[in-house]
C-alpha cells in the first residue's frame, strides 16, 4: 500500500535519505513456505471458496493465538491429503484440559486478561473415498491463551 | 473467482519483509518474528473472510502483529523456542534491515541504531519509513493521536541523527 502523508508539520529530514538506503530483510525461505502452506490449507478448507464449499459445508475453524506452527503442520498435511483420494469430513479443535492459570496480565488496551494453560488437540478427519476408511491426523500441544477476565468459560 | 491463496501470496511477497521488520520489534529472534507474522496473517485471513476474502490493509496487520506480540511474549512455548534459537542465530549475521548499497557506512550505522530505538519510537519509524503509512494510519494502528505519532517520528529521527554523528566521529577519530 502506498500512502502519502498530508501532514504539513513534518519536514524532510536528512536521516530519512539514509533510511531510504535500507530495506527490510526478507522472510526466510522456511518461514515463507510455512505461511504459504498455511494459506493453501486455509483456502482448501475455506467455506467461502466455491469449489470447496460443497465438500466442506459444515466446517468451522476455531483458532486461538499462538498455534500458528501447529496450524501450518495440519494445513500442510491437509493440503497434501486433499489433492488425492481423501475427503475432509471434519477438523475440530478441542480445548481438552485446563492445566492451570499463569496469572493476570494487561493487554494493549488495558484490559485484564488471565493467562490459562490448555492442552489443545487439533484434528483433521479424512475419508478414503476408495476404501471408506476414516483417517484422523492429530496434533496435541500445550498452549497459553489469554482470556478476558469477564469470559473464562471455555 | 481467483484463488484467494494466490492473491494472499502475492500480497505476502510484497509486504512480508516490512511485516517481518515490524514483528522483529516484538520478538527476540527472527524465528519468533516470523511466527508472529504467520499468526497475524492467520487472524487476518479469518477477519477478511467476511469482507470478500482479499488481503487486508497494512495498518490493521501492523496492529494485529503488535497484539500477537503482546501475547507471544508471555507464552512459555515461545520462550522455549527462543532459547533453542540461540545457536541458530549465532550461525549468521542476523539483521533486520539490508543495505541497498555496498559499503554504506551511514546506512549500517542507522541500521543498528533503528534496532536500538525504544519500541514506541521504532514502531512509528518502521511503519512510516518502510510501511509507507500516514501518521493518521499509524495513530490508528497504535491507538495514539496522529500528532503523537508525528512527534515520536520526529524525536526518533533526531535520535538517529545524533547516533549517526556520534558513531561517525568515533570511527573517524579511531582512524
Amino acid at each position: 500500500m502506498q500512502t502519502s502523508d498530508s501532514s504539513p508539520t513534518v519536514k524532510s529530514h536528512p536521516v530519512e535519505d539514509v533510511l531510504a538506503r535500507l530495506m527490510p530483510a526478507a522472510i526466510s525461505a522456511q518461514g515463507q513456505r510455512g505461511i504459504e502452506s498455511m494459506l493453501d490449507g486455509l483456502t482448501a478448507s475455506c467455506p467461502a471458496w466455491p469449489v470447496e464449499r460443497a465438500r466442506h459445508r459444515s466446517r468451522k475453524w476455531i483458532w486461538s493465538g499462538g498455534i500458528a506452527a501447529s496450524i501450518a503442520a495440519i494445513s500442510v498435511a491437509a493440503a497434501q491429503i486433499n489433492d488425492h483420494r481423501y475427503r475432509l469430513v471434519g477438523s475440530p479443535t478441542i480445548y481438552e484440559q485446563q492445566l492451570g492459570s499463569e496469572g493476570i496480565h494487561e493487554d494493549a488496551e488495558g484490559r485484564l486478561m488471565e493467562a490459562v494453560r490448555l492442552r489443545i488437540v487439533e484434528e483433521g478427519r479424512y475419508k478414503d473415498i476408495l476404501s471408506g476408511r476414516l483417517i484422523t491426523l492429530t496434533n496435541i500441544q500445550e498452549e497459553t491463551i489469554f482470556l478476558p477476565l469477564a469470559d473464562l468459560s471455555i | 473467482m481467483e484463488n484467494p491463496s494466490q492473491a494472499w501470496k502475492e500480497w505476502l511477497t510484497e509486504n512480508g519483509p516490512r511485516l517481518l521488520l515490524f514483528a522483529r520489534g516484538w520478538a527476540t529472534s527472527r524465528e519468533d518474528a516470523e511466527d508472529l507474522v504467520q499468526d497475524a496473517i492467520l487472524r487476518m485471513w479469518h477477519h477478511q473472510r467476511d469482507k470478500g476474502g482479499g488481503p487486508p490493509d497494512l495498518p490493521l496487520v501492523f496492529s494485529t502483529i503488535r497484539f500477537c506480540g503482546l501475547n507471544h511474549h508471555r507464552s512459555e512455548s515461545r520462550r522455549r523456542k527462543r532459547e533453542e534459537s540461540v545457536i541458530y542465530l549465532n550461525d549468521f549475521q542476523d539483521v533486520w534491515l539490508d543495505t541497498v548499497l555496498e559499503d554504506d557506512e551511514e546506512a549500517v550505522i542507522l541500521r543498528d541504531a533503528v534496532q536500538q530505538l525504544s519500541p514506541k519510537l521504532r514502531d512509528v519509524v518502521v511503519m512510516k519509513v518502510w510501511g509507507n503509512l500516514t501518521f493518521q494510519q499509524i495513530g490508528e494502528s497504535l491507538a495514539i493521536s496522529h500528532n503523537t505519532a508525528a512527534s515520536r517520528y520526529r524525536y526518533a529521527l533526531e535520535q538517529l541523527a545524533h547516533e549517526l554523528r556520534r558513531m561517525k566521529e568515533t570511527r573517524h577519530a579511531n582512524q
